[in-house]
C-alpha cells in the first residue's frame, strides 16, 4: 500500500517552493534538454534536422509530465 | 466668458457615445410597457444601439480620412486611430457579453431593461476614457463606467455574493477614485492645465528641476494607484477575485474584457502622453508591479477551485505580462513592439476570455451553476462542443502557437529581447508554464474526469451558441492569419494623435 504524504512536509514552504518551481520548470526545462541532445546528435551524426525534432519531442514530454502532474494533483 | 457653441463636429464625434445614451434611456422606457415574457426585447434593443454606435464609429473613421485624429468639445475629446481602435473593441465586447446574458438572466429570473441599460452605459464612459484628452473627461468616463459596474455586479438581488462582490468593489473603487483624483490634481496644481498635452509639455520642463522632484514622485504615485487599481495589478488587485466571483457570470466576462480594455485605454494615454516625461521614475514602478503580478496572481491561481476565482487570477495575471510591455524600451523611449503587444494582447483577450466565460454561463442551466471546477468534470460527454472550444479558449490563454493568444505574449516578450530585457523575458516565459498548469486543470476536468451529474446533454440557447462560435473562431482566426490584426494594430498606434505613440512605428 502507498505510504501517505506527511501533511506537515507538504504544508512546508520550501517544499511547496519546490513543488512549483518544479511546474514552471518542466516544459522549458523538457524543451532546452530535447534540443540539446538533437543538437549534440546533430554535431555527431552531421545532420541538421535532428536538434528540431528533439526540441519538439523534449516540449511534448514535458507537456506529458505536466498533464500526469495535472492528473496526480486533481485526483 | 463667452457662451460654449458645439460645432458640427463636436457633435459627429461625440454620436457613438450620445446613440449609446439615448439607447439606454429608451430601454429603460421601453422596459416599462414590456410584459416579463417579452424581456428579451431589450436585450436586442441594446444590440441595435451598439450596431448604431459601430455606424457612428465607422463614419467618424471615414471623415477622418488620412488625418490622425481630431479635437472635440473644447479639445476634451481626441478621437483618434488609437481612440477608435478601443471603440470597437469596446462594442464587440459587449455585443458578445449581451448574447451571452439573454438566458442567463432569465434563469436567475433577472431579466431587467436596466442590466442592458447600464451596459450601454458603461460603454459611454469606457469612450470618453479612451477619447479623453482633458483629465476631467477621462475621471468622468471612469466614475460613470464604474457607477454603472457596481450595479452589475449586485445585479443579483437575492444571491449575497453577488451583494458582498458589489459592497467590496464599491468600497475599494471608491477609494482607488480618491486616491486617483488627488493625483489628477497635484497634476493640475503643478502644470495649471487639465489638458493631457498641456500636462506632458509643462513636466517635461519641472522633472530637470530638483525642488519639484517630490512632489512629482507623489502626484505619479497617487495616479499610478488608481490606473493600476483599474487594471487590477498587484497590489491593487484584491476586489477583482470577489467581484468576478459574485457579479452574474455574464457580467464577470465583461468586466474581464471590456472594462479592463477601458483601464488599458486610460492608463496608455495618461502614461504615453501626459506622463511620458515621467518615464524613467515610472519604469521602476512597473517592473516591481509586473514581477508582483505575476507572481502573486499565477500562484494564487495554482489553488482555486471556482473556475471564475481561477479565471480572475488569470486575468490579474495576463496583466502582468501585458506590462512588461511598457517596461520595454530605454529610460525615454518606449519600444513599438511592447505597446503593439498590449494592443494586440487586448484584442485577442477581447475574444478567448469572453469565450471562456461563455461556456461557464452556458453551465448555468438545469440546476447546474457551472462555476465549480468539478461542475466541468466530463463536460466533454455532456457538452462536446462547448468542452472542444474551452479547451481552445484555455490553450490561447496559456499562449500556445497557432492560437491568437500567442501573439499577444509573442510580441511583448519579443520587445523585452530587443531591449535587453532579458531576465524579464524568461521570468515571463515561466509565469506562461504555470498558466498552463491551471488552464490544463481544467482541460483535465472536461476531458478525463467523469461527470457527477448523469450524462445528460446541455441545452444552449442560439445567442448563445452565436456569442460561443464568434468568440471561438475569432481565437483561432486571429492565430492562423494574424497579420491583419497585426496592420490594425499598426494603424491604431500609428497616426495617434499622442505624438510620442506616433513616434512608436517610425
Amino acid at each position: 500500500m502507498p505510504e501517505e504524504p506527511n501533511p506537515d512536509r507538504k504544508k512546508n514552504p520550501w517544499v511547496q517552493v519546490g513543488r512549483y518551481s518544479e511546474l514552471a520548470l518542466m516544459l522549458p526545462a523538457g524543451t532546452v534538454a530535447g534540443w540539446l541532445i538533437g543538437s549534440a546528435l546533430d554535431h555527431w551524426l552531421h545532420q541538421s534536422w535532428i536538434g528540431i525534432v528533439g526540441m519538439v519531442l523534449g516540449t511534448a514530454a514535458g507537456l506529458i509530465q505536466l498533464i500526469r502532474t495535472i492528473s496526480r494533483d486533481t485526483q | 466668458m463667452g457662451a460654449f457653441q458645439l460645432s458640427a463636429t463636436d457633435y459627429l464625434l461625440a454620436l457613438p457615445m450620445t446613440l449609446l445614451t439615448l439607447f439606454a434611456l429608451g430601454i429603460l422606457l421601453i422596459d416599462l410597457m414590456l410584459p416579463p415574457e417579452q424581456k428579451w426585447a431589450n436585450a436586442i434593443t441594446a444590440f441595435v444601439g451598439l450596431l448604431f454606435s459601430a455606424k457612428a464609429v465607422y463614419n467618424i473613421q471615414h471623415w477622418l480620412g488620412g488625418q490622425g485624429g481630431s479635437y472635440g468639445l473644447m479639445k476634451t475629446l481626441l478621437v483618434d486611430h488609437f481612440a477608435i481602435y478601443f471603440f470597437y473593441l469596446f462594442l464587440a465586447a459587449t455585443a458578445i457579453a449581451i448574447l451571452m446574458s439573454v438566458r442567463y438572466l432569465e434563469t436567475e429570473h433577472e431579466n431587467h431593461g436596466e442590466y442592458y441599460a447600464l451596459m450601454l452605459l458603461s460603454v459611454v464612459g469606457m469612450m470618453c476614457m479612451a477619447a479623453g484628452a482633458d483629465i476631467v473627461l477621462i475621471f468622468i468616463g471612469l466614475e460613470l463606467m464604474a457607477i454603472s459596474t457596481y450595479v452589475l455586479v449586485g445585479f443579483l438581488r437575492r444571491d449575497r455574493r453577488s451583494n458582498e462582490a458589489a459592497l467590496k468593489y464599491l468600497l475599494l473603487g471608491a477609494f482607488s477614485s480618491g486616491i486617483f483624483a488627488y493625483g489628477l490634481s497635484l497634476l493640475y496644481g503643478m502644470t495649471g492645465s487639465t489638458n493631457l498635452g498641456v500636462i506632458g509639455g509643462s513636466l517635461a520642463g519641472l522633472v530637470r528641476e530638483p525642488q519639484y522632484k517630490p512632489l512629482l514622485v507623489i502626484a505619479l504615485l497617487t495616479t499610478l494607484t488608481g490606473l493600476l487599481f483599474k487594471i487590477a495589478a498587484v497590489p491593487f488587485h484584491q476586489w477583482a477575485p470577489d467581484a468576478y466571483e459574485g457579479a452574474p457570470t455574464s457580467i464577470t466576462g465583461f468586466m474581464s474584457v471590456a472594462v479592463k480594455a477601458a483601464g488599458w485605454a486610460m492608463l496608455m494615454r495618461i502614461l504615453l502622453w501626459g506622463l511620458l516625461p515621467m518615464r524613467a521614475t515610472w519604469v521602476p514602478v512597473m517592473v516591481f508591479v509586473s514581477i508582483a503580478t505575476m507572481t502573486g496572481a499565477n500562484l494564487a491561481a495554482l489553488t482555486q477551485t471556482n473556475t471564475k476565482r481561477l479565471l480572475a487570477y488569470s486575468s490579474i495575471a495576463h496583466v502582468g505580462y501585458m506590462l512588461l510591455g511598457l517596461v520595454a524600451g530605454t529610460a525615454t523611449e518606449l519600444n513599438a513592439d511592447g505597446v503593439k503587444g498590449i494592443l494586440i494582447y487586448l484584442l485577442v483577450y477581447t475574444f478567448m476570455n469572453l469565450g471562456a466565460f461563455g461556456v461557464i454561463t452556458s453551465l448555468r442551466h438545469r440546476n447546474v451553476v457551472g462555476d465549480e471546477l468539478d461542475d466541468l468534470n466530463g463536460l466533454y460527454s455532456r457538452a462536446p462542443v462547448e468542452a472542444v472550444l474551452m479547451l481552445v479558449f484555455m490553450l490561447s490563454l496559456a499562449g500556445i502557437p497557432p492560437l491568437a493568444g500567442f501573439y499577444g505574449k509573442y510580441f511583448i516578450f519579443l520587445s523585452l529581447i530587443e531591449t535587453g530585457h532579458y531576465a524579464l523575458a524568461a521570468l515571463g516565459v515561466l509565469y506562461s508554464v504555470f498558466g498552463l498548469y491551471y488552464y490544463l486543470k481544467i482541460a483535465n476536468a472536461m476531458f478525463m474526469r467523469q461527470p457527477e451529474k448523469g450524462e445528460e446533454r446541455l441545452p444552449v440557447s442560439y445567442a448563445m451558441r452565436t456569442a460561443l462560435g464568434v468568440t471561438g473562431f475569432a481565437t483561432i482566426f486571429i492565430g492562423i492569419l494574424p497579420n491583419r490584426f497585426i496592420e490594425l494594430v499598426n494603424w491604431a498606434l500609428g497616426i495617434a494623435q499622442t505624438t510620442n505613440i506616433a513616434k512608436l512605428t517610425h
